[in-house]
């Protein structure tokens, strides 16, 4: 045999990976300087080829040794990985959706910082067993052929019908959807976890195929596999189905939606840490500050771990690139920075300015994104209060009071435009300091205001499409709202009307909580929210 | 002699740190020739166990390699133990050391 074929030959059975082609040279060169040592010996060169051949041995088993030596862990792991996972999150799950299925008495304050605690522990040992696993280096040394099917089935069970059926949920449900649909919130769960699995295939690609054909082969000495291959499925696959379940958005359907249950991870992880900070005097806004800038200091150290080992690439050395925090950041940078605003899809037919927008970003900058992402009705939003000052002869007209809570109060006034006007915060102790007519203490209406449904002013009308499910829902439980509410109840509206003048209209349900005109009739100031008890926004209009 | 796989895993890598420490920068074929001699022909190793568990070495970080002219004028991939690759070399020796005096008590062998 002639080098070429010799090399050929260990080159189509190596497994491809880092290290493969380096191998291949570094052999190269070894036969090469075998064969100089013995031509300087006194060898012709054909013999002193043929020997150093010889000496090499099989190139077959040359490769096997070299995939041998290569190959990555067990593939157990891989099972224990999505079944730990799947386990670990079951009880965070349920206690989200129903809290007495952990606690079944009435929570009192302490149990609820023990459940915080239990949650927080609870996400730490499951994350940090996960990225344990992805970081164990011995997982991902095994090389690949790409061309198997095997691996391509796996990924395209584990992840195309879910895919699927979340845009055409999202068709089928369009516009009547009760969650703020999101195709971001997908690439968030999707790109990370593909990518994962991509490198993963890369890696250990050669130990599934072997698997397999072991199972094809030898399914009557082996029968193990029979039973290992659908636990894994089973592991990885179903326990995330099954979880994802009760969170799909209205669907005919029962199949579930993962890019919902990781949402549902990450708000348990949030959860577990504002259970610690909160009854530590914390406001809502410093711990959400504390949040990020701790995730932002993970990506810091993320990017830090993976420029190294770039630097090493560079240097032309073998390098392990650090997959888990690849996948930390993938994760991290869109929940911190790009996640979308929950902010609901109104168009608007006259000139509108979005205030508590605009606090909320004059708080939370450069966390804004982060901040609206899990603003999201459980119970870390900002909601709204707004009066006038009709209530206080001493308030200029035209001004208005908005109430952040928990927050701020701040006073709109000196309005030129909806993009031009003073927004001040406002101070307790020094208005009530320096001005006798504080507007916080004497504009707010009492609190016996009547628990009734929105009264609307002379002149507006508001349209809801009565058979969106929001709205049914709301209907049904209207009789005793009007009874037990301890505040002015919102009023469906997806279509608001002044003088029959649209002022906006939206596709997605949403309630209008109050409605305050200036007494110059000119500017209005609107509390909305997508549930009848949360006014989560407020916008300024020009009438 | 053939080892067996179950008394060599142990000892392959300290035997690669060892070679390293005593030669300071070394290639592939120099490596397996140096064991060769430095064993007086006790092992042997095959190039494709010895240069998979150079690359093992190095992603742990115990050895460093670059490309350089050998005296044959030709480039070739030297390896050199790094600080944490002598660290971990002084430990393994330690360990060794006392593995061999136990050893040697269940040989009756003096060495």
């Amino acid at each position: 045999m002639n080098l070429k074929d010799f090399f050929g030959k260990i080159k189509t059975k190596l497994q491809k990976n880092d290290y493969s082609e380096r191998f291949l040279q570094e052999l190269k060169d070894h036969a090469e300087d075998a064969t100089q040592e013995k031509i300087f010996k006194g060898n012709s060169p054909k013999a002193a080829r043929a020997t150093t051949l010889k000496n090499l041995g099989d190139p077959e088993k040359i490769a096997k040794n070299y995939n041998v030596m290569t190959h990555g862990g067990s593939l157990f792991i891989m099972y224990l990985e999505g079944l730990l996972f799947g386990i670990l999150s079951i009880p965070l799950y349920l206690n989200s959706q129903n809290f007495a299925f952990l606690f079944p008495i009435e929570p009192f304050e302490i149990v609820e910082k023990i459940i915080g605690y239990l949650v927080l522990a609870l996400v730490i040992i499951g994350g940090s067993y996960i990225l344990y696993s992805f970081a164990f280096s011995r997982y991902f040394v095994a090389g690949a052929n790409r061309r198997s099917p095997y691996w391509l089935a796996y990924l395209a069970v584990l992840f195309a019908p879910p895919l699927i059926m979340y845009f055409v949920t999202l068709g089928l449900n369009w516009g009547r959807s009760p969650f703020a649909v999101n195709p971001l919130m997908t690439l968030m769960y999707f790109v990370p976890t593909l990518t994962m699995a991509f490198i993963t295939y890369q890696r250990n690609h050669q130990g599934i195929v072997t698997m397999a054909e072991r199972s094809i082969s030898k399914i009557s000495k082996n029968k193990k596999w029979i039973i290992i291959l659908p636990i894994y499925f089973l592991a990885a696959s179903l326990i995330k189905f099954l979880l994802a379940s009760e969170v799909s958005i209205n669907s005919p359907l029962t199949i579930p939606l993962i890019p919902l249950y990781v949402f549902e991870f990450f708000i348990q992880i949030l959860g577990g840490l504002f259970f610690i900070m909160a009854p530590n005097q914390l406001s809502l806004i410093g711990s959400y500050w504390i949040i990020a800038l701790l995730l932002s200091l993970l990506s810091l150290l993320a990017l830090l771990k993976i420029g190294q080992a770039y630097h090493q690439k560079y240097q032309g050395k073998a390098v392990q690139w650090p997959l888990a925090p690849l996948c930390f950041l993938g994760l991290t940078i869109p929940l911190l920075f790009f996640a979308p605003l929950r902010e609901t899809a109104i168009h608007w037919n006259v000139p509108a300015e979005n205030i508590s927008a605009r606090i909320e970003k004059a708080e939370s900058w450069p966390f804004y994104h982060f901040v609206q992402y899990n603003d999201s009705d459980h119970g870390f939003e900002f909601s709204y209060g707004i009066f006038t000052s009709s209530f206080n002869s001493a308030i200029a007209k035209n001004d208005f009071i908005i109430e952040q809570t928990p927050g701020d109060s701040f006073s709109l006034s000196n309005i030129k435009t909806v993009k031009s006007y003073d927004l001040k915060k406002l101070s307790e102790e020094s208005d009530k300091k320096n001005s006798p007519s504080s507007p916080l203490f004497q504009t707010k209406p009492a609190a016996t205001q009547p628990k009734a449904m929105l009264k609307l002013p002379n002149h507006f009308s508001c349209q809801a499409d009565e058979q969106n499910p929001a709205y049914r829902a709301f209907k049904k439980d209207s009789d005793h709202l009007a009874s037990e509410a301890t505040a002015q109840i919102a009023i469906p509206c997806q279509q608001l009307t002044y003088d029959q003048k649209l002022i906006y209209s939206t596709q997605e349900p949403l309630f209008l909580h109050n409605l305050l005109l200036s007494q110059d009739q000119k500017w209005a100031l609107l509390t909305l929210g997508q549930s009848w008890f949360n006014p989560k926004e407020v916008y300024f209009v020009e009438l | 002699m053939a080892f067996s796989k179950e008394i060599m895993k142990g000892s392959t890598e300290f035997i690669v740190l060892k070679v390293l420490d005593e030669l300071g920068q070394v290639y592939g074929y120099q490596m397996i020739k140096a064991i060769e001699e430095m064993s007086s022909d006790i092992f042997k190793f095959q190039e494709s166990t010895l240069y998979p568990l150079l690359y093992r070495l190095e992603s742990k970080g115990l050895v460093e390699s670059e490309i350089r002219k050998a005296p044959s004028g030709k480039e070739r991939r030297y390896y050199a133990l790094s600080a944490k690759g002598k660290k971990i070399l002084n430990e393994k020796n330690k360990e060794m050391e006392m593995y061999l005096k136990g050893m040697k008590k269940f040989l009756h062998l003096s060495i």
